[in-house]
Protein backbone atom coordinates (compact mmCIF):
# COMPACT_ATOMS: atom_id res chain seq x y z
CA UNK A 1 0.00 0.00 0.00
CA UNK A 2 0.98 3.45 -0.46
CA UNK A 3 1.72 5.41 2.35
CA UNK A 4 -0.11 8.86 2.72
CA UNK A 5 1.60 11.99 1.93
CA UNK A 6 1.68 12.74 5.76
CA UNK A 7 3.87 9.39 6.50
CA UNK A 8 6.14 10.26 4.13
CA UNK A 9 6.20 13.69 4.20
CA UNK A 10 6.16 14.26 0.63
CA UNK A 11 4.39 16.58 -1.83
CA UNK A 12 2.03 15.03 -4.28
CA UNK A 13 0.34 16.64 -6.64
CA UNK A 14 -1.22 20.04 -7.04
CA UNK A 15 -3.93 19.01 -4.43
CA UNK A 16 -3.62 20.88 -0.98
CA UNK A 17 -3.86 17.93 1.91
CA UNK A 18 -7.10 19.63 3.24
CA UNK A 19 -8.40 19.74 -0.31
CA UNK A 20 -7.56 15.38 -0.40
CA UNK A 21 -9.67 15.27 2.57
CA UNK A 22 -12.68 16.88 1.51
CA UNK A 23 -12.55 15.15 -1.35
CA UNK A 24 -11.86 12.15 0.17
CA UNK A 25 -14.73 12.14 2.64
CA UNK A 26 -17.09 13.15 0.28
CA UNK A 27 -16.27 10.94 -2.32
CA UNK A 28 -15.93 7.77 -0.12
CA UNK A 29 -19.26 8.28 0.94
CA UNK A 30 -21.01 8.66 -1.70
CA UNK A 31 -19.63 5.15 -3.40
CA UNK A 32 -21.02 3.91 0.11
CA UNK A 33 -24.15 5.80 -0.62
CA UNK A 34 -24.61 4.11 -4.14
CA UNK A 35 -23.78 0.51 -2.84
CA UNK A 36 -26.10 1.69 0.55
CA UNK A 37 -29.25 2.42 -2.15
CA UNK A 38 -28.75 -0.38 -4.04
CA UNK A 39 -29.48 -2.55 -1.12
CA UNK A 40 -32.12 -0.39 0.77
CA UNK A 41 -34.08 -0.56 -2.38
CA UNK A 42 -33.67 -3.88 -3.57
CA UNK A 43 -35.35 -4.86 0.02
CA UNK A 44 -37.63 -2.17 0.50
CA UNK A 45 -40.30 -0.17 -1.49
CA UNK A 46 -40.13 3.56 -0.52
CA UNK A 47 -44.07 3.82 -0.63
CA UNK A 48 -44.84 0.62 1.72
CA UNK A 49 -42.31 3.10 3.99
CA UNK A 50 -44.53 6.39 3.29
CA UNK A 51 -47.64 4.27 4.10
CA UNK A 52 -46.25 3.31 7.50
CA UNK A 53 -44.66 6.86 8.40
CA UNK A 54 -46.80 9.07 6.61
CA UNK A 55 -50.09 8.04 4.97
CA UNK A 56 -51.69 11.31 4.77
CA UNK A 57 -48.48 13.06 2.11
CA UNK A 58 -49.06 12.17 -1.53
CA UNK A 59 -45.08 11.22 -1.96
CA UNK A 60 -43.22 9.44 -5.13
CA UNK A 61 -41.54 6.58 -5.07
CA UNK A 62 -38.69 8.75 -6.46
CA UNK A 63 -39.07 11.23 -3.82
CA UNK A 64 -38.50 8.27 -1.67
CA UNK A 65 -35.32 7.27 -3.68
CA UNK A 66 -33.54 10.17 -3.49
CA UNK A 67 -34.26 10.70 0.20
CA UNK A 68 -32.97 7.65 1.01
CA UNK A 69 -29.71 8.08 -1.27
CA UNK A 70 -29.25 11.46 0.24
CA UNK A 71 -30.05 10.94 3.92
CA UNK A 72 -27.72 7.63 3.88
CA UNK A 73 -24.85 9.93 1.45
CA UNK A 74 -24.67 12.41 4.76
CA UNK A 75 -24.67 9.41 7.37
CA UNK A 76 -21.78 7.97 5.69
CA UNK A 77 -19.89 11.45 5.19
CA UNK A 78 -20.11 11.65 9.02
CA UNK A 79 -18.70 8.55 9.55
CA UNK A 80 -16.17 9.22 7.07
CA UNK A 81 -15.18 12.49 8.80
CA UNK A 82 -15.13 11.27 12.84
CA UNK A 83 -13.02 8.89 11.06
CA UNK A 84 -10.40 11.51 9.49
CA UNK A 85 -10.90 13.03 13.00
CA UNK A 86 -10.19 10.72 15.33
CA UNK A 87 -7.01 9.30 13.11
CA UNK A 88 -5.56 12.70 12.96
CA UNK A 89 -2.64 12.83 15.12
CA UNK A 90 -2.97 15.69 17.87
CA UNK A 91 -1.20 18.37 17.95
CA UNK A 92 1.25 18.62 21.14
CA UNK B 1 -9.58 18.91 9.42
CA UNK B 2 -6.46 19.68 9.70
CA UNK B 3 -5.58 21.59 12.75
CA UNK B 4 -6.87 25.33 13.95
CA UNK B 5 -3.90 27.04 13.39
CA UNK B 6 -2.44 26.15 10.28
CA UNK B 7 -5.05 27.22 7.47
CA UNK B 8 -4.49 25.85 4.13
CA UNK B 9 -6.03 26.96 1.05
CA UNK B 10 -7.98 24.34 -0.87
CA UNK B 11 -6.39 25.30 -4.09
CA UNK B 12 -2.63 25.16 -3.98
CA UNK B 13 -1.46 26.88 -6.50
CA UNK B 14 0.35 24.53 -8.68
CA UNK B 15 0.99 24.68 -12.64
CA UNK B 16 -1.04 23.30 -14.54
CA UNK B 17 -0.22 19.39 -16.60
CA UNK B 18 -0.47 19.79 -19.94
CA UNK B 19 0.28 16.47 -21.13
CA UNK B 20 1.89 16.15 -24.22
CA UNK B 21 -0.15 14.27 -26.88
CA UNK B 22 1.03 11.23 -28.14
CA UNK B 23 -0.37 9.17 -31.45
CA UNK B 24 0.79 5.60 -31.64
CA UNK B 25 -0.45 2.22 -31.10
CA UNK B 26 -2.06 2.32 -27.77
CA UNK B 27 -3.77 5.97 -28.47
CA UNK B 28 -5.39 4.30 -31.51
CA UNK B 29 -6.08 1.28 -29.20
CA UNK B 30 -7.83 4.01 -27.16
CA UNK B 31 -9.50 5.62 -29.21
CA UNK B 32 -11.31 2.65 -30.71
CA UNK B 33 -12.31 1.57 -26.74
CA UNK B 34 -13.98 5.30 -26.46
CA UNK B 35 -15.57 4.65 -29.56
CA UNK B 36 -16.76 1.35 -28.20
CA UNK B 37 -17.73 2.03 -24.72
CA UNK B 38 -19.25 5.55 -25.41
CA UNK B 39 -21.31 4.40 -28.38
CA UNK B 40 -22.27 1.36 -26.28
CA UNK B 41 -23.44 3.86 -23.33
CA UNK B 42 -25.20 6.43 -25.96
CA UNK B 43 -27.01 3.70 -27.85
CA UNK B 44 -28.10 1.10 -25.48
CA UNK B 45 -31.24 3.21 -24.05
CA UNK B 46 -32.54 3.58 -27.65
CA UNK B 47 -32.83 -0.27 -28.24
CA UNK B 48 -35.87 -1.99 -27.85
CA UNK B 49 -37.13 -5.28 -27.45
CA UNK B 50 -40.63 -6.53 -27.75
CA UNK B 51 -42.32 -3.22 -28.25
CA UNK B 52 -40.63 -1.69 -25.40
CA UNK B 53 -36.84 -0.45 -23.95
CA UNK B 54 -34.16 -3.50 -23.90
CA UNK B 55 -32.59 -2.05 -21.07
CA UNK B 56 -34.88 -0.53 -18.56
CA UNK B 57 -34.26 0.15 -14.87
CA UNK B 58 -37.74 1.05 -14.03
CA UNK B 59 -37.29 2.34 -10.75
CA UNK B 60 -40.80 3.97 -10.66
CA UNK B 61 -41.76 0.80 -11.29
CA UNK B 62 -39.62 -1.18 -9.33
CA UNK B 63 -38.76 -3.55 -12.24
CA UNK B 64 -35.46 -3.68 -13.90
CA UNK B 65 -35.83 -4.90 -17.96
CA UNK B 66 -32.49 -6.67 -19.43
CA UNK B 67 -33.67 -7.86 -23.19
CA UNK B 68 -36.00 -10.65 -22.55
CA UNK B 69 -35.43 -10.54 -18.68
CA UNK B 70 -36.97 -8.67 -16.12
CA UNK B 71 -36.21 -8.94 -12.56
CA UNK B 72 -38.37 -7.77 -9.51
CA UNK B 73 -36.74 -6.31 -6.46
CA UNK B 74 -37.56 -9.98 -5.07
CA UNK B 75 -34.41 -11.00 -7.04
CA UNK B 76 -32.37 -8.00 -6.22
CA UNK B 77 -29.95 -10.91 -5.11
CA UNK B 78 -28.95 -11.09 -8.59
CA UNK B 79 -28.26 -7.96 -8.27
CA UNK B 80 -25.61 -8.12 -5.72
CA UNK B 81 -24.57 -11.76 -7.54
CA UNK B 82 -23.68 -9.76 -11.06
CA UNK B 83 -21.87 -6.99 -8.90
CA UNK B 84 -19.69 -9.62 -7.38
CA UNK B 85 -18.94 -11.22 -10.52
CA UNK B 86 -17.92 -7.91 -12.23
CA UNK B 87 -15.50 -6.99 -9.02
CA UNK B 88 -13.98 -10.57 -9.27
CA UNK B 89 -13.51 -10.18 -13.20
CA UNK B 90 -11.52 -6.82 -12.40
CA UNK B 91 -9.23 -8.33 -9.75
CA UNK B 92 -8.66 -11.20 -12.04
CA UNK B 93 -7.96 -8.99 -14.85
CA UNK B 94 -5.85 -6.86 -12.68
CA UNK B 95 -3.95 -10.01 -11.35
CA UNK B 96 -2.80 -11.34 -14.97
CA UNK B 97 -2.38 -7.32 -16.82
CA UNK B 98 -2.48 -4.90 -14.22
CA UNK B 99 -4.76 -1.61 -14.82
CA UNK B 100 -5.88 -2.40 -18.02
CA UNK B 101 -9.29 -0.86 -16.60
CA UNK B 102 -7.71 2.02 -16.21
CA UNK B 103 -6.34 2.80 -19.63
CA UNK B 104 -8.72 1.81 -21.77
CA UNK B 105 -12.45 0.79 -20.09
CA UNK B 106 -13.10 3.18 -16.76
CA UNK B 107 -15.69 5.80 -17.51
CA UNK B 108 -13.35 8.20 -15.94
CA UNK B 109 -10.64 7.31 -18.75
CA UNK B 110 -13.26 7.23 -21.84
CA UNK B 111 -15.09 10.32 -20.85
CA UNK B 112 -11.27 12.48 -20.13
CA UNK B 113 -10.43 11.29 -23.49
CA UNK B 114 -13.74 12.66 -25.01
CA UNK B 115 -13.71 15.92 -23.48
CA UNK B 116 -10.11 16.81 -24.35
CA UNK B 117 -10.53 15.83 -27.96
CA UNK B 118 -12.88 18.47 -27.55
CA UNK B 119 -10.35 21.05 -26.13
CA UNK B 120 -8.23 20.57 -28.98
CA UNK B 121 -10.55 20.99 -31.50
CA UNK B 122 -11.13 24.53 -29.65
CA UNK B 123 -7.93 25.39 -28.28
CA UNK B 124 -5.72 23.37 -30.77
CA UNK B 125 -2.99 21.12 -29.61
CA UNK B 126 -0.39 21.53 -26.28
CA UNK B 127 1.67 24.33 -27.68
CA UNK B 128 -1.02 26.55 -29.10
CA UNK B 129 -3.28 25.74 -25.84
CA UNK B 130 0.03 26.74 -23.31
CA UNK B 131 0.18 29.71 -24.83
CA UNK B 132 -3.91 30.58 -25.74
CA UNK B 133 -3.80 30.26 -21.58
CA UNK B 134 -0.80 32.67 -21.26
CA UNK B 135 -2.55 35.61 -23.59
CA UNK B 136 -4.22 38.29 -22.44
CA UNK B 137 -7.85 38.02 -23.03
CA UNK B 138 -8.33 38.85 -26.53
CA UNK B 139 -11.09 38.16 -28.94
CA UNK B 140 -9.85 34.64 -30.20
CA UNK B 141 -9.39 33.47 -26.44
CA UNK B 142 -12.97 34.35 -25.75
CA UNK B 143 -14.15 32.74 -28.72
CA UNK B 144 -12.03 29.46 -28.56
CA UNK B 145 -12.97 29.22 -24.92
CA UNK B 146 -16.25 29.83 -24.32
CA UNK B 147 -16.77 27.30 -28.26
CA UNK B 148 -14.92 24.75 -26.05
CA UNK B 149 -17.29 25.16 -22.71
CA UNK B 150 -20.25 25.25 -24.89
CA UNK B 151 -19.52 21.88 -26.26
CA UNK B 152 -18.57 20.75 -23.13
CA UNK B 153 -21.62 21.95 -21.18
CA UNK B 154 -23.90 20.08 -24.13
CA UNK B 155 -22.05 16.65 -24.38
CA UNK B 156 -22.22 16.49 -20.27
CA UNK B 157 -26.10 17.60 -20.28
CA UNK B 158 -26.75 14.77 -23.25
CA UNK B 159 -24.50 12.42 -21.10
CA UNK B 160 -26.84 13.12 -18.33
CA UNK B 161 -29.98 12.79 -19.98
CA UNK B 162 -28.86 9.12 -21.45
CA UNK B 163 -27.57 8.43 -17.80
CA UNK B 164 -31.40 9.13 -16.48
CA UNK B 165 -32.74 7.46 -19.69
CA UNK B 166 -31.82 4.02 -18.10
CA UNK B 167 -33.69 4.28 -15.81
CA UNK B 168 -37.19 5.90 -17.13
CA UNK B 169 -38.34 5.49 -20.99
CA UNK B 170 -35.80 7.11 -22.84
CA UNK B 171 -37.82 8.63 -25.59
CA UNK B 172 -40.39 9.87 -22.98
CA UNK B 173 -37.70 11.96 -21.65
CA UNK B 174 -36.61 13.26 -24.33
CA UNK B 175 -39.90 14.70 -24.75
CA UNK B 176 -40.03 16.15 -21.68
CA UNK B 177 -37.09 17.30 -21.25
CA UNK B 178 -37.30 19.33 -24.46
CA UNK B 179 -40.68 20.99 -23.25
CA UNK B 180 -39.31 21.49 -20.01
CA UNK B 181 -42.19 19.49 -18.38
CA UNK B 182 -39.98 16.25 -16.51
CA UNK B 183 -40.56 15.88 -13.09
CA UNK B 184 -38.52 17.61 -10.96
CA UNK B 185 -36.14 14.42 -9.81
CA UNK B 186 -35.74 13.70 -13.37
CA UNK B 187 -34.19 17.08 -13.95
CA UNK B 188 -32.53 17.03 -10.92
CA UNK B 189 -30.77 13.67 -12.00
CA UNK B 190 -29.92 14.81 -15.29
CA UNK B 191 -28.35 18.29 -14.10
CA UNK B 192 -26.52 15.88 -11.05
CA UNK B 193 -24.94 13.65 -13.29
CA UNK B 194 -24.06 16.28 -15.71
CA UNK B 195 -22.30 18.25 -13.57
CA UNK B 196 -20.63 15.43 -12.60
CA UNK B 197 -19.85 14.17 -15.97
CA UNK B 198 -18.39 18.04 -16.99
CA UNK B 199 -16.33 18.41 -13.49
CA UNK B 200 -14.76 15.02 -13.64
CA UNK B 201 -13.54 15.06 -17.32
CA UNK B 202 -13.08 18.64 -17.82
CA UNK B 203 -11.63 19.73 -15.23
CA UNK B 204 -10.38 16.89 -12.43
CA UNK B 205 -9.07 14.45 -15.01
CA UNK B 206 -6.45 12.51 -13.49
CA UNK B 207 -6.77 13.96 -9.83
CA UNK B 208 -9.66 11.83 -9.86
CA UNK B 209 -7.05 8.73 -10.22
CA UNK B 210 -4.57 9.93 -7.51
CA UNK B 211 -6.65 11.19 -4.81
CA UNK B 212 -10.33 9.47 -5.05
CA UNK B 213 -10.01 6.46 -6.72
CA UNK B 214 -10.30 3.49 -4.32
CA UNK B 215 -9.24 0.76 -7.09
CA UNK B 216 -5.78 3.35 -7.39
CA UNK B 217 -5.23 2.44 -3.77
CA UNK B 218 -5.54 -1.64 -4.17
CA UNK B 219 -3.20 -2.00 -6.99
CA UNK B 220 -0.46 -3.65 -4.73
CA UNK B 221 -2.89 -5.69 -3.51
CA UNK B 222 -3.85 -7.52 -6.71
CA UNK B 223 -0.10 -7.36 -7.84
CA UNK B 224 2.68 -9.15 -7.74
CA UNK B 225 5.75 -10.26 -10.04
CA UNK B 226 4.26 -12.01 -12.64
CA UNK B 227 1.54 -8.70 -13.20
CA UNK B 228 1.75 -6.98 -16.36
CA UNK B 229 2.92 -3.50 -15.73
CA UNK B 230 4.25 -0.54 -17.86
CA UNK B 231 7.71 -0.97 -16.99
CA UNK B 232 10.94 0.90 -18.30
CA UNK B 233 13.77 -1.50 -19.51
CA UNK B 234 16.50 -0.15 -16.86
CA UNK B 235 18.79 -2.90 -17.99
CA UNK B 236 18.48 -1.28 -21.61
CA UNK B 237 18.20 2.10 -21.49
CA UNK B 238 20.65 2.83 -18.48
CA UNK B 239 22.61 4.76 -18.61
CA UNK B 240 20.74 7.48 -19.82
CA UNK B 241 22.26 10.53 -21.93
CA UNK B 242 21.85 12.65 -24.91
CA UNK B 243 23.74 11.67 -27.99
CA UNK B 244 23.87 13.82 -31.44
CA UNK B 245 23.43 10.31 -33.39
CA UNK B 246 22.09 7.11 -32.76
CA UNK B 247 25.64 5.58 -33.44
CA UNK B 248 27.49 8.28 -31.56
CA UNK B 249 26.58 6.87 -27.90
CA UNK B 250 29.66 5.53 -25.69
CA UNK B 251 28.50 3.58 -23.29
CA UNK B 252 25.01 4.96 -22.79
CA UNK B 253 21.99 3.16 -22.95
CA UNK B 254 18.92 3.11 -25.41
CA UNK B 255 17.58 6.09 -23.25
CA UNK B 256 18.24 9.55 -25.21
CA UNK B 257 16.91 11.19 -21.88
CA UNK B 258 14.61 13.32 -24.21
CA UNK B 259 11.48 13.04 -21.37
CA UNK B 260 9.21 12.50 -24.10
CA UNK B 261 7.83 10.06 -21.78
CA UNK B 262 7.59 12.32 -18.54
CA UNK B 263 6.18 15.23 -20.49
CA UNK B 264 3.08 12.94 -22.00
CA UNK B 265 2.59 11.28 -19.19
CA UNK B 266 -0.69 12.64 -17.87
CA UNK B 267 0.01 12.08 -14.04
CA UNK B 268 3.22 13.76 -14.44
CA UNK B 269 5.71 10.84 -13.24
CA UNK B 270 8.59 9.41 -14.27
CA UNK B 271 7.99 6.01 -15.35
CA UNK B 272 11.33 5.54 -15.43
CA UNK B 273 11.39 5.81 -11.51
CA UNK B 274 9.88 2.23 -11.76
CA UNK B 275 6.11 1.62 -10.65
CA UNK B 276 3.97 4.02 -9.09
CA UNK B 277 0.82 4.18 -7.99
CA UNK B 278 0.44 7.01 -9.83
CA UNK B 279 0.57 5.05 -13.04
CA UNK B 280 -2.70 4.87 -14.52
CA UNK B 281 -1.44 2.47 -17.43
CA UNK B 282 -2.37 4.74 -20.27
CA UNK B 283 0.79 3.67 -22.40
CA UNK B 284 0.94 7.40 -23.30
CA UNK B 285 4.92 6.60 -22.33
CA UNK B 286 4.90 3.70 -24.52
CA UNK B 287 3.96 5.19 -27.57
CA UNK B 288 5.91 8.18 -26.58
CA UNK B 289 9.39 6.58 -26.36
CA UNK B 290 8.54 3.74 -28.97
CA UNK B 291 8.15 7.11 -32.06
CA UNK B 292 12.14 8.22 -30.34
CA UNK B 293 13.42 4.53 -30.77
CA UNK B 294 11.67 4.59 -33.97
CA UNK B 295 13.45 8.17 -35.14
CA UNK B 296 16.84 6.80 -33.49
CA UNK B 297 16.32 3.17 -35.45
CA UNK B 298 16.41 1.53 -31.41
CA UNK B 299 14.26 -1.18 -31.06
CA UNK B 300 10.73 -0.61 -29.60
CA UNK B 301 9.71 -1.38 -26.65
CA UNK B 302 12.72 0.36 -23.98
CA UNK B 303 9.45 1.16 -22.11
CA UNK B 304 6.72 -1.57 -22.78
CA UNK B 305 4.62 -3.86 -21.39
CA UNK B 306 5.84 -6.42 -19.11
CA UNK B 307 6.23 -8.33 -16.06
CA UNK B 308 8.16 -7.53 -13.09
CA UNK B 309 9.74 -11.67 -13.54
CA UNK B 310 10.40 -10.93 -16.97
CA UNK B 311 12.49 -7.91 -16.51
CA UNK B 312 14.21 -9.41 -13.78
CA UNK B 313 15.68 -11.72 -16.55
CA UNK B 314 12.63 -14.93 -15.45
CA UNK B 315 9.44 -16.62 -17.53
CA UNK B 316 6.31 -14.95 -16.19
CA UNK B 317 3.82 -17.19 -15.60
CA UNK B 318 0.01 -17.08 -16.07
CA UNK B 319 -1.40 -19.20 -14.31
CA UNK B 320 -0.08 -19.07 -10.79
CA UNK B 321 -1.97 -19.66 -7.33
CA UNK B 322 -3.46 -16.32 -7.57
CA UNK B 323 -4.92 -16.07 -11.04
CA UNK B 324 -5.91 -19.78 -10.52
CA UNK B 325 -8.35 -19.02 -7.99
CA UNK B 326 -9.76 -15.96 -8.86
CA UNK B 327 -10.42 -17.60 -12.29
CA UNK B 328 -11.99 -20.71 -10.97
CA UNK B 329 -14.41 -18.52 -8.63
CA UNK B 330 -15.20 -16.43 -11.46
CA UNK B 331 -15.96 -19.33 -13.81
CA UNK B 332 -18.39 -21.01 -10.63
CA UNK B 333 -20.09 -18.16 -9.73
CA UNK B 334 -21.07 -17.02 -13.33
CA UNK B 335 -21.95 -20.88 -14.19
CA UNK B 336 -24.54 -20.69 -11.37
CA UNK B 337 -25.27 -17.22 -12.12
CA UNK B 338 -26.34 -18.24 -15.61
CA UNK B 339 -28.45 -21.52 -14.01
CA UNK B 340 -30.12 -19.78 -11.36
CA UNK B 341 -31.16 -17.36 -14.39
CA UNK B 342 -32.43 -20.14 -16.58
CA UNK B 343 -34.09 -21.84 -13.65
CA UNK B 344 -35.64 -19.11 -12.22
CA UNK B 345 -39.07 -19.71 -11.38
CA UNK B 346 -41.72 -17.07 -13.62
CA UNK B 347 -44.45 -17.11 -11.17
CA UNK B 348 -44.13 -15.56 -7.47
CA UNK B 349 -46.74 -17.19 -5.09
CA UNK B 350 -47.62 -16.28 -1.78
CA UNK B 351 -50.35 -17.32 0.79
CA UNK B 352 -51.55 -15.73 3.88
CA UNK B 353 -53.98 -17.00 6.49
CA UNK B 354 -56.61 -15.04 7.45
CA UNK B 355 -56.05 -14.37 11.04
CA UNK B 356 -59.27 -13.41 11.84
CA UNK B 357 -61.33 -16.82 12.13
CA UNK B 358 -59.44 -19.73 13.27
CA UNK B 359 -61.99 -22.03 10.38
CA UNK B 360 -65.34 -22.41 9.70
CA UNK B 361 -67.87 -25.04 9.37
CA UNK B 362 -69.75 -25.45 5.52
CA UNK B 363 -72.30 -27.76 3.97
CA UNK B 364 -72.00 -31.34 3.62
CA UNK B 365 -69.83 -31.70 6.73
CA UNK B 366 -66.64 -29.83 5.97
CA UNK B 367 -64.57 -27.22 7.35
CA UNK B 368 -63.27 -24.70 5.60
CA UNK B 369 -60.32 -21.86 6.09
CA UNK B 370 -59.50 -18.66 4.55
CA UNK B 371 -56.41 -17.06 2.86
CA UNK B 372 -55.05 -14.55 0.72
CA UNK B 373 -52.86 -15.78 -2.11
CA UNK B 374 -50.27 -12.86 -3.87
CA UNK B 375 -49.38 -14.03 -7.39
CA UNK B 376 -47.26 -12.14 -9.87
CA UNK B 377 -46.20 -13.14 -12.99
CA UNK B 378 -42.69 -12.20 -13.85
CA UNK B 379 -42.93 -13.44 -17.27
CA UNK B 380 -43.30 -10.93 -20.41
CA UNK B 381 -46.23 -13.03 -21.38
CA UNK B 382 -49.49 -13.70 -20.29
CA UNK B 383 -50.20 -16.93 -18.23
CA UNK B 384 -52.82 -18.74 -17.28
CA UNK B 385 -52.52 -21.04 -14.71
CA UNK B 386 -55.45 -23.14 -11.78
CA UNK B 387 -54.45 -23.15 -7.97
CA UNK B 388 -54.76 -26.25 -5.68
CA UNK B 389 -54.27 -27.49 -2.64
CA UNK B 390 -52.88 -30.63 -2.00
CA UNK B 391 -52.23 -32.33 1.49
CA UNK B 392 -55.49 -34.09 3.15
CA UNK B 393 -58.02 -36.20 1.91
CA UNK B 394 -60.44 -34.89 -0.12
CA UNK B 395 -59.22 -30.91 0.53
CA UNK B 396 -60.45 -28.44 -2.00
CA UNK B 397 -59.56 -24.98 -3.15
CA UNK B 398 -62.38 -22.58 -3.92
CA UNK B 399 -62.95 -18.53 -4.73
CA UNK B 400 -59.89 -18.53 -7.45
CA UNK B 401 -61.94 -19.45 -10.63
CA UNK B 402 -61.23 -22.30 -12.59
CA UNK B 403 -58.39 -20.24 -14.48
CA UNK B 404 -56.77 -17.38 -13.45
CA UNK B 405 -55.29 -15.47 -16.42
CA UNK B 406 -51.99 -12.96 -15.65
CA UNK B 407 -50.96 -10.58 -18.10
CA UNK B 408 -47.53 -9.77 -18.72
CA UNK B 409 -45.97 -8.59 -14.99
CA UNK B 410 -49.10 -8.33 -13.62
CA UNK B 411 -49.35 -9.06 -9.59
CA UNK B 412 -52.89 -9.93 -8.07
CA UNK B 413 -54.38 -10.89 -4.85
CA UNK B 414 -56.86 -13.33 -4.52
CA UNK B 415 -59.12 -14.34 -1.44
CA UNK B 416 -59.52 -17.86 -1.23
CA UNK B 417 -61.40 -21.13 0.41
CA UNK B 418 -59.73 -24.21 1.46
CA UNK B 419 -62.12 -27.01 2.96
CA UNK B 420 -61.70 -30.65 3.72
CA UNK B 421 -63.95 -33.17 5.38
CA UNK B 422 -64.24 -32.67 9.05
CA UNK B 423 -63.09 -36.12 10.33
CA UNK B 424 -59.34 -35.90 7.39
CA UNK B 425 -57.54 -35.28 10.36
CA UNK B 426 -57.30 -35.06 13.95
CA UNK B 427 -58.22 -31.47 15.28
CA UNK B 428 -55.74 -29.40 15.36
CA UNK B 429 -53.16 -27.46 12.94
CA UNK B 430 -51.57 -29.53 10.36
CA UNK B 431 -49.50 -28.50 6.81
CA UNK B 432 -51.19 -28.24 3.18
CA UNK B 433 -49.80 -26.96 0.21
CA UNK B 434 -50.79 -24.88 -2.41
CA UNK B 435 -49.79 -25.17 -5.45
CA UNK B 436 -50.42 -22.87 -8.72
CA UNK B 437 -50.16 -25.52 -11.72
CA UNK B 438 -50.82 -25.08 -15.53
CA UNK B 439 -54.54 -25.66 -16.23
CA UNK B 440 -55.91 -29.12 -16.64
CA UNK B 441 -52.66 -31.15 -16.20
CA UNK B 442 -50.69 -32.43 -13.48
CA UNK B 443 -47.76 -30.11 -14.25
CA UNK B 444 -47.21 -27.76 -10.82
CA UNK B 445 -45.49 -24.65 -11.50
CA UNK B 446 -44.56 -23.61 -8.03
CA UNK B 447 -46.17 -24.33 -4.67
CA UNK B 448 -46.29 -22.69 -1.24
CA UNK B 449 -46.84 -24.57 2.03
CA UNK B 450 -49.65 -23.26 4.44
CA UNK B 451 -51.38 -24.29 7.91
CA UNK B 452 -55.08 -25.51 7.68
CA UNK B 453 -56.99 -25.97 11.08
CA UNK B 454 -59.43 -28.61 11.87
CA UNK B 455 -62.10 -28.88 15.16
CA UNK B 456 -61.21 -31.48 17.49
CA UNK B 457 -63.87 -33.74 17.00
S1 LIG C 1 3.72 6.41 -16.49
FE1 LIG C 1 2.27 8.00 -17.02
S2 LIG C 1 2.17 7.92 -19.25
FE2 LIG C 1 3.11 6.02 -18.59
S3 LIG C 1 1.41 4.61 -18.45
FE3 LIG C 1 1.73 5.45 -16.41
S4 LIG C 1 0.32 7.17 -16.34
FE4 LIG C 1 0.52 6.63 -18.50
S1 LIG D 1 10.81 8.62 -24.16
FE1 LIG D 1 12.19 6.91 -24.12
S2 LIG D 1 14.09 7.76 -24.80
FE2 LIG D 1 12.85 9.47 -24.26
S3 LIG D 1 13.37 9.86 -22.14
FE3 LIG D 1 11.64 8.50 -22.11
S4 LIG D 1 12.54 6.48 -21.95
FE4 LIG D 1 14.12 7.86 -22.61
Amino acid sequence: MDPGPEETGSEIGPWSRRRQVVAAILWSSFLAACAGSVLLFGLLDPLDVFAISTPALPVSRMTGYAIGFFFLWLVAALAAWLARTLLARPRP
Amino acid sequence: MTSPTTIEPMYASAPKIYPREVSGRFARLRVAAVWLLLGLFYAVPWLRWEGRQAVLFDLPARQFHIFGLTFWPQEFLFMAWLLVLAALALFFVTAVAGRLWCGYACPQTVWTEAFIWMERLAEGPRQRRIKLDRAPWNAEKVLRKSAKHLMWVLFALFTGYTFVGYFTPVDVLAGRLLTFGAGPWETFWVGFYAFATWGNAGFLREQVCLYMCPYARFQSAMFDRDTLIISYDLERGEPRGKRARAASRTGLGDCVDCTLCVQACPTGIDIREGLQYECIACAACIDACDSVMDRMGYDRGLIRYATQRSMDGGESRVLRPRTVIYGVLLLLLAAAFVAAIALRSPLELEVLRDRNMLYQEIAGGRIENSYTVRLVNKRQQPVEIELRATGLPGIELSGAGPVIELGPGELRALGVRISAPAGAAPGGGHEVTVEAAVPGESQVILGRRTRFFLPAN
